[in-house]
């Protein structure tokens, strides 16, 4: 162990306390024991396995030094080290992921955080000081180009706009390809709400490096905030090929595939949607939207596709009752029957014979059954309560076609009593029922 | 590609006593070409050879090993905390080299892609 790495993390870290979050017994001891080697004192390092427990010792003591798994149990470490980021500058801080998780989305969120250090376990000795090593000499001793970009973003986190362009602007001039300054100064005007001077910053870094991340990835979010999804899909082929697609990601993906018609790519990202670890409520919300205007779009035109793309959306809401409800509305609207029955079909065990199914199920067979043999169905429902609005519409139509008047105005009373706004409604129909008869 | 190999049995081939018995198995922490290092409640002298039955996932397979050793190092870090240096003596040699060979590609592939995203970040 150099004398100079020791006195490096010496001078960074003070007498301050350093933050181990880490759930294993055996990586927190092998990460004390690295630590150790590189002069921190065993009591200056905390350990910590919970995610409140790693919260709460942040915001009070404001570690410079945090070293966390990505999965922790109750929360993210990449939560906790943003945490960290709002108390301190770049420069004065370091936070390392430590993880066992290899995902090239676990990578990429880190990266496209405020990570400083991504090692993955089971690690040497020798790699953790060499990240170690190099993350310090980065924070102690940054060239005039970091320094200018670290005192931009300082600005810009505070929202000093114009200070915050100045400092990217100054360190253009100090790199030979300033793809960071750009990006920046694009980030300045995007906060600005100037999308299309931000576009401009970002293409800009793009002409030096081509598949930037950053600056390819401002790019795709600012055409997606311009509604340009044409443009923002385009880059998609290219984003795909070279990085990771994370969660938020793949929820921008799916609305500019939506938006731009490319429903035949969707299974693609359905397949990356099932591969992700963590899949957000609202990437699960927005998956199943596009496979739902998926299958709506060919229910006409071709319905065995459509159901596919309904399959898949219904997978992704965990057959959730409601969806397939959807579904179902939506083929029979199509008139493809065969394609509803099967969806229906798809109902969770528990969830048959409940009142959205027994709804749902009469819906269907009203357009598959002779309507002779439904009235008694209907009836049943009714006595059952399971009867909602449109079964009741459903029922007056059936009975007052078939000249059962009487039975009709019962089961108008019954409505009525339940849903009193549908007099008029149930009225009308019955009278036209009558006429046709 | 997930690496997680954890020791069941340690056992002291001179006293034949299993000291992970009533214990919960131990996870290996740190590999190296022909040793390892985890972490024990308890010590054990240098140059005790032992015997160590493991389970290894490496990715989505999972096989169980034997191997016999040699403590090299035993150093305490803390009250009940033991970090533990062993050579292998025999041991699956093929395994072993992939282990490694896994892990080396597991963080040179998190480097590239790192780096590659963070860009000339600072």
């Amino acid at each position: 162990m150099s004398d100079e790495l020791r006195r490096q993390t010496q001078e960074f870290l003070g007498d301050g306390p350093c933050l181990l979050v880490e759930p294993s017994a055996a990586f927190s001891a092998n990460l004390q024991s690295c630590l150790g080697d590189l002069g921190v004192p065993l009591n200056q390092i905390v350990v910590i396995r919970k995610f409140e427990e790693a919260k709460l010792f942040i915001t009070d003591k404001k570690p410079r030094l945090i070293l966390s798994e990505y999965d922790i149990t109750g929360g993210s470490g990449l939560a906790l080290l943003e945490l960290q980021e709002s108390q301190y500058e770049e420069r004065r801080k370091i936070a390392v992921v430590v993880t066992k998780n290899s995902s090239a989305s676990a990578v990429a969120e880190s990266a496209e955080g405020s990570v400083d250090a991504f090692i993955l376990k089971p690690f040497s000795a020798e790699v953790f000081r060499k990240k170690m090593a190099e993350v310090l000499s980065r924070k102690l001793h940054p060239t005039r180009y970091t320094l200018k970009i670290q005192e931009g973003r300082g600005e810009l986190a505070v929202k000093n706009f114009a200070e915050a362009l100045q400092g990217f602007t100054e360190a253009k001039s100090l790199n030979e390809q300033p793809t960071l300054a750009h990006y920046y100064a694009g980030a300045v005007h995007q906060s600005q709400g100037d999308i299309d001077k931000a576009l401009a910053e970002f293409r800009r870094g793009r002409q030096y490096q081509p598949i930037h991340y950053k600056c390819l990835m401002g790019e795709f979010e600012g055409l997606m905030a311009q509604q340009k999804y044409k443009d923002a899909y385009a880059l998609v082929p290219l984003i795909k090929a070279n990085y990771p697609i994370t969660s938020h990601r793949l929820g921008q993906i799916f609305i500019a595939a939506v938006f731009t018609y490319h429903f035949d790519d969707l299974e693609d990202y359905y397949d990356l949607f099932l591969s992700m670890e963590n899949r957000s409520a609202w990437l699960i919300e927005l998956t199943s939207l596009a496979l739902f205007t998926a299958g709506k779009y060919w229910a006409k035109k071709d319905p065995p596709k459509a159901l596919s793309y309904f399959d898949m959306g219904m997978t992704v809401r965990g057959r959730e009752i409601s969806f397939v409800e959807s579904v179902v509305d939506e083929l029979i609207r199509a008139g493809a029957y065969k394609e509803a029955d099967a969806a229906c079909a798809k109902i969770l065990p528990t969830d048959i014979g409940s009142p959205k199914h027994s709804q749902l199920r009469f819906k269907l067979d009203y357009h598959t059954v002779p309507h002779d043999r439904l009235i008694d169905k209907g009836r049943k429902l009714v006595t059952d309560g399971h009867a909602n609005p449109e079964i009741y519409r459903l029922l007056v139509t059936l009975m007052s076609t078939q000249g059962k008047t009487t039975l009709a105005e019962s089961v108008i009373a019954q409505a009525l009593r339940e849903h009193p706004t549908l007099r008029k409604e149930l009225y009308e129909i019955l009278a036209a029922g009558a006429k046709g008869t | 590609m997930l690496i997680n190999m954890r020791i069941h049995s340690l056992t002291n081939l001179t006293t034949a006593i299993d000291l992970l018995k009533n214990h919960e198995p131990v996870e290996i922490a740190e590999f190296g070409d022909a040793d390892f290092i985890a972490y024990l409640s308890q010590a054990v002298r240098d140059n005790t050879m032992i015997s160590m039955k493991c389970t290894l996932q490496l990715g989505g397979k999972k096989q169980e090993l034997a191997l016999t050793g040699k403590v090299t190092a035993c150093r305490e870090l803390a009250p009940g905390n033991f970090q533990l240096k062993v050579h292998l003596r025999q041991y699956e040699k093929p395994v072993w080299a992939e282990i490694l060979k896994v892990a080396r590609q597991n963080q040179t592939g998190a480097d590239t892609l790192f780096t590659a995203i963070k860009g000339e970040e600072p």
